[in-house]
């Protein structure tokens, strides 16, 4: 059955949500947390908590 | 006249009001069939979120542990007291029980799944942990909390000397 996805995709920080019973859930990240970091490494193909990580490395 | 003869063939024509029923049968069995999966999924996912609500609360609890273990590890190593030894080797003890151990992060290379970097070093391999400035751990296969490191970076002026070094030989 399709499902209808909402994401936010902020400057800081994006979310993804589902529908659910007629009301959003949102979708934790590996991590846990509810949002997750708007930050990519497109070569190693990383996003979120783990491409903060080396953000200092690969400025 | 109007009295049929046993010989006679039954109609089996389906008329539209069967057509109507089967369809509607078709429709229920539909939905029972969607309902049935979406029961087997609930019961599998409320499964999992017991397993992981007890997970989770053993985890939030052990994260809070983490500095005081941090505390008491710096204070070991400048006090060098027996006794304290003793109580963080038996509390080490309790947590290794529950599944918790330190990330080796010293010398390998940086893994931004275990390790965060907090500083470039000049001076070193590149992308190899220098130092170690707050240990990870991690809770069965989970990272409770990554390790913050300083990574090194090969400083470019050697590496121009070494070039040079070998195109004058």
């Amino acid at each position: 059955m399709a499902k209808i996805i909402g994401i936010d995709l902020g400057t800081t920080n994006s979310c993804v949500a589902v529908m659910e019973g007629g009301s959003p859930k949102v979708i934790n990240s590996a991590e846990g947390r509810n949002v997750i970091p708007s930050v990519v490494d497109p070569i190693k193909r990383i996003v979120g908590d783990v491409a903060k990580r080396q953000m200092v490395i690969n400025p | 006249m109007n009295k049929k003869t046993d010989n006679q063939p039954l109609s089996i024509h389906p008329s539209a009001a069967d057509d109507k029923i089967k369809k509607e049968a078709e429709e229920w069995k539909a939905k029972y069939l969607r309902a049935l999966a979406d029961y087997q999924n609930l019961e599998k996912r409320v499964a999992q979120m017991r397993q992981d609500m007890m997970q989770n609360a053993l985890e939030s609890i052990i994260v809070e542990f983490l500095p005081v273990i941090d505390v008491l590890e710096k204070a070991e190593k400048h006090i060098n007291d027996q006794g304290l030894t003793l109580g963080l080797k038996s509390f080490w003890n309790v947590l290794s029980g529950r599944g918790v151990r330190k990330l080796e992060t010293k010398g390998k290379r940086f893994d931004p799944n275990e390790m965060e970097c907090v500083e470039v070093v000049g001076d070193g391999k590149d992308d190899n942990v220098i130092e170690e400035l707050l240990p990870g751990y991690k809770l069965g296969d989970k990272i409770i909390r990554v390790a913050k490191v300083k990574v090194g970076k090969s400083n470019p002026e050697n590496k121009e000397q070494i070039t040079e070094n070998n195109s004058s030989n």
